[in-house]
């Protein structure tokens, strides 16, 4: 609406005496009776209905009355209206600084994928460390991971997971990947929730962030794929996590922290 | 109630009449999608009694052909009024108002020829009761629709079809479409996929 | 000033005293969208009075195992006529009231687009309460549940005029349904103020356009099923009479591809109502404006989606199965958006707990509760466990009363004011909230537990060595101590209507258009449409220093 025509609106309607508004009748009424008589008469007798239909050409006939030109309108004498008050009883101040909160700066979403792949090449540090460790042999946590979208694998025996296999090498790369990234970026977008002190980061990211991703895996493996679920170490699982979190947070924390632009400061 | 507020977008399609008539065809839409809903769930479920090969494809087609000429029809009448021909306005509106009633007409000797020679009332089996249902309710909105129409004919006649009332017309006509809208899939489903 | 203006209009009234009638011709022929608001409300009022005897009388009823207060034919009426009349004559009334009375004066709007229209909805829907409570002087109330399952409403099963009645009152106020959603479509598109922008409305304005969206498409459908129930009866057809080739499963997805709707129909005003009320109590903008517009729209598309989740123990194939339990778990993601976006617009704000904010925050911990119970029964399996026991009793009023009901006080805490120039009593109002919310945990609490142990719903009595008894008295208790908030409440508002304080026109310092005239406006509303920059334009006002239009301005 241009703003032209805003202020033509404005002069029009300022103080005349009168405004011209619709006129108080009964046609609806009339009508509407029409209607119900109609409709009792179904559940009743029909001679409801008669008198409902004759009701309902009533009320439109007085209906359509009410619309020719100066019939159905009255013009009403304009009260003066006292000007608006921005307090009442209760006084009360708005809160002004707290249109929005948000930090002025914060570490970039960039920061977070970054920290998702340093997270991402130092879990399976302690992943291997575990697994040789404990006698599996150095494939066995990948050809686990694959078996996150291959079902057949966990048919596998415990010997054959630990062997190499090109295909599972691959799919479970491609998994680590595409995880990494993505909880990256999880992370990245999280950064503004999470507390602004690098301790507070370490502690969100470092810990809580995987003990919670910990707990969905734990949940979901025995549903998506119950076999795995009874070969996952759980303590080496969350030490996995716990590295991949604390090499992502610190990732962060090292990053430099950009301004919000003020545009972005929307109401 | 603000002239200024209506002037300004008389001619958009925000203009509070029109939205209106709008909206109100889309609950019509809703209703109407329901009925053909039910019809067409019940295709081919029908066991005793007449089946939906004794519906008259020719009769049918010769409403369809009448419903279409009413829709050009109204659409010239709604455009020689807006050119403030009235002459004009007032013969393609009798007009659609003709072919709006032809319609009726062949649709009552439809459901004659069904009752007395087919016995097929809304009673007899789920077809009669789906197809009168669905008909039915299209033609009582046709009857309607010719209803606005004498309505709208006797304002202009008697000069009051003016000011805020032109637009009456022009929302009419967009009922009168939307009827002959139904019809179309009406003709399609109960006469050309259900027979 | 500003009470000299009130007490003076008080003043004339006394002075003249027209007679009653006088005021009686002038309600029945108005069309004055703040009249016809208010007669919704009173409307709905009444109803939700006798509605609630209806409950009392149900709770009583179940209060000890095999009792037998009320027969089993007179507990299948109450219970009718107690869903249907919450449904059709309270909820969507006092919303449709609340709506009619605030949107015009929320837009800068003189009036409704359709002013006589207005009228006609009101008085059909008014009417087709009463054709619907006309079964009761019939001597035969309606039976067959608010659901009204086929075939039960063939002929065969209902001989009376119950089902009738029950029919031709719903499509009676159906009508008028739709003509107020078509008014509040038109009059929201077409009769903003100047500047004021579609993405500028005020947020209650937004969730009444899309339950206006949804009325306009879910309401007729009800109506072609209700003409088809008409026909079987009265004309012989044959839809829902599976003995003679109809369908009872029909009916079922009719019915509820409108009753599935009808749940959002009550609760998009309520949300709206809310995210009115909590920024202004909070003294800070609603926070994510546009995710919550847009997650408006979004419950209302998917509601359509949804409806078969209500017969999943009629059996249906697995895709089916898996797909409305997918989609009506989708309804919770806006909705959890919505609930995010409220408390994050209370945090860091000053929160004064005035007697509107008291019921919003109600809500918010009330409403959650109900939504965590609807996602369990979207599950199918939980579904099959639970369906037709209390625990969906309990799931869906825990929603329509922790949801629609303390949002609606809510709305009329914040706008009463408004509407007669008197504040409500707050002391009262407490006492009422606190009433209501220990009287409504104790009902409806206890029926998730009994629900869980199998109890059915709709059953007249139980049996007493089932464990159930003491979750049905526990919630019959409940009941008995939620009465008395209503009392308060009514005789909060008729009380204040002479005795209140002076509201003045602005009493909570909010910044929506309807604050920006006298309390109660005059008929015409506003002396000059006000021209409108922003989402709060008295803030605009009050602020030109710093005007919103600044930082909404680029990308609203
Ligand atoms: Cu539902």
């Amino acid at each position: 609406m241009s703003e032209a025509k805003s202020e033509k609106e404005a002069t029009e309607s300022r103080p005349a005496e009168t405004i011209e508004m619709p006129r108080s009748t009964v046609w609806p009424l009339v009508l509407s009776v029409g209607i119900a008589l109609l409709m009792v008469g179904i559940a009743t007798n029909l001679v409801f209905s008669v008198v409902g239909i004759v009701l309902l050409f009533v009320g439109l006939g007085g209906w359509i009355g009410e619309l020719r030109p100066h019939h159905g309108e009255e013009r009403i004498p304009i009260v003066d209206v006292p000007p608006i008050e921005f307090a009442g009883p209760a006084k009360v101040e708005g809160v002004r600084r707290a249109r929005l909160r948000l930090p002025t700066t914060i570490h970039p979403i960039s920061a977070g994928v970054r920290g998702g792949i340093v997270g991402g090449l130092l879990m399976p540090i302690p992943a291997a460390a575990w697994s040789i460790w404990a006698g599996h042999g150095i494939w066995y946590p990948i050809n686990l991971l694959a078996g996150l979208v291959m079902p057949d694998l966990t048919d596998l025996s415990a010997a054959n997971l630990e062997q190499f296999h090109p295909t599972y090498l691959v799919i479970g790369i491609i998994i680590h990947v595409l995880m990494s990234l993505v909880i990256g970026l999880v992370y990245g977008v999280l950064l503004p929730t999470l507390p602004s002190n690098n301790v507070g980061i370490i502690i969100a990211g470092g810990i809580v962030l995987p003990m919670i991703w910990t707990g969905l895996c734990h949940g979901w493996m025995g549903i998506v794929n119950p076999l795995l679920a009874d070969r996952v170490e759980w303590p080496w699982f969350v030490v996995s996590q716990v590295v991949f979190g604390l090499g992502a947070s610190i990732t962060v924390i090292l990053s430099e922290r950009v301004s919000i632009p003020p545009a972005e400061g929307d109401a | 109630m603000n002239s200024s507020h209506h002037a300004e977008h008389a001619n958009s399609l925000t203009e509070p009449h029109r939205v209106g008539m709008l909206s109100f065809l889309v609950s019509e839409v809703a209703f109407f999608g329901t009925l053909l809903a039910v019809y067409i769930a019940y295709i081919g479920q029908t066991t005793t009694g007449p089946k939906p090969d004794v519906l008259s494809l020719p009769l049918a087609i010769l409403g369809t052909v009448f419903l279409v000429a009413s829709s050009f029809t109204v659409h010239f009448a709604d455009h020689a009024l807006k050119l403030a021909k009235p002459f004009w306005f007032r013969g393609w509106w009798l007009l659609t108002i003709i072919f709006g009633a032809m319609f009726l007409v062949v649709t009552a000797i439809e459901w004659k020829g069904l009752i007395e020679e087919h016995g097929l009332t809304i009673a007899t089996n789920i077809f009669g009761t789906t197809y009168y249902t669905v008909v039915g309710f299209h033609a009582a909105h046709l009857t309607v629709g010719l209803l606005a129409m004498l309505i709208i004919l006797g304002l202009e006649c008697s000069g009051q079809l003016t000011g805020k009332n032109a637009i009456g017309a022009e929302l009419v006509s967009w009922y009168w479409h939307f009827v002959d809208g139904v019809w179309i899939f009406v003709f399609t489903i109960v006469y050309l996929i259900g027979r | 000033m500003q009470s000299a203006i009130v007490d003076n209009s008080t003043e004339t009234r006394m002075a003249t005293k027209p007679p009653w009638t006088v005021y009686l011709h002038d309600y029945i022929t108005t069309v004055d969208h703040k009249k016809i608001g208010i007669l919704y409300i009173l409307m709905a009022l009444v109803f939700l009075v006798i509605g609630g005897v209806e409950a009392i009388l149900i709770r009583w009823q179940l209060f000890w195992p095999r009792a037998d207060i009320i027969p089993p034919k007179l507990f299948n009426q109450l219970f009718t006529m107690h869903g249907t009349t919450m449904v059709f004559f309270v909820g969507m009334p006092i919303l449709i009231g609340l709506g009619n009375y605030f949107v015009p004066l929320m837009i800068g709007a003189r009036d409704m687009a359709f002013p006589r229209l207005n009228s006609l909805g009101f008085w059909a829907t008014f009417l087709g309460g009463m054709i619907v409570y006309f079964s009761f002087l019939a001597g035969d109330p309606p039976d067959v549940g608010w659901f009204a399952y086929a075939p039960l409403t063939e002929k065969t099963f209902s001989r009376g005029i119950g089902t009738d009645c029950w029919a031709t009152g719903l499509l009676v106020s159906g009508v008028g349904t739709i003509a107020g959603g078509v008014n509040f479509i038109a009059t929201i598109v077409g009769l903003r103020a100047p500047g004021m922008t579609i993405g500028k409305v005020p947020f209650f304005v937004w969730t009444i356009l899309w339950t206006s969206a949804q009325i306009v498409l879910a309401i007729p459908p009800l109506s072609a099923a209700l003409i088809m129930v008409l026909l079987d009866r009265h004309l012989g057809a044959h839809f829902f009479d599976p003995q003679t080739g109809g369908s009872a499963y029909l009916w079922q997805h009719l019915f509820w591809f409108f009753g599935h709707p009808e749940v959002y129909i009550l609760i998009l005003p309520a949300f709206g109502m809310i995210s009115e009320v909590i920024p202004v109590f909070s003294r800070k903008v609603l926070f994510g404006y546009e995710f919550m517009a847009a997650a408006t729209m979004g419950i209302a598309f998917i509601s359509l989606g949804v409806w078969a989740h209500h017969m999943f123990t009629v059996g249906m194939s697995r895709p089916m199965e898996i797909g409305f339990a997918a989609s009506s778990l989708l309804v919770s993601i806006p909705t959890g958006i919505k609930m995010f976006n409220w408390l994050a617009t209370m945090q860091g704000g000053k929160i004064r707990m005035d007697s509107p904010m008291l019921f919003a925050c109600g809500f918010l911990g009330v409403f959650v509760f109900g939504g965590l119970t609807g996602v369990m029964l979207a599950a199918v399996p939980i579904d099959w466990q639970v369906s037709d026991s209390y625990f969906v009793v309990a799931h869906f009023h825990t929603v329509l009363i922790g949801g629609t009901l303390f949002a609606t006080f809510a709305g009329l805490h914040y706008w009463y004011p408004k509407m007669t120039g008197r504040m409500l009593n707050e002391r009262l109002a407490k006492w009422q909230f606190w009433i209501l919310l220990i009287g409504f945990l104790l009902t409806f609490g206890p029926m998730h537990i009994s629900g869980i142990l199998g109890m059915p719903r709709r059953i007249y009595t139980y049996p007493p060595d089932r464990g159930w008894d003491i979750w049905n008295q526990v919630a019959t208790i409940g009941a008995l101590i939620q009465a008395p908030s209503f009392v308060l409440f009514l005789v909060n508002v008729i009380g204040s209507r002479w005795w209140g304080k002076p509201a003045g026109n602005n009493p909570w310092n909010a910044w929506t258009l309807e604050w920006a005239t006298s309390s109660p406006p005059p008929a015409y509303n506003f002396n000059e449409v006000p021209v409108v920059r922003s989402r709060r334009p008295l803030w605009d006002l009050q602020h030109p220093e710093d005007p919103d239009w600044k930082y909404e301005g680029e990308h609203a």
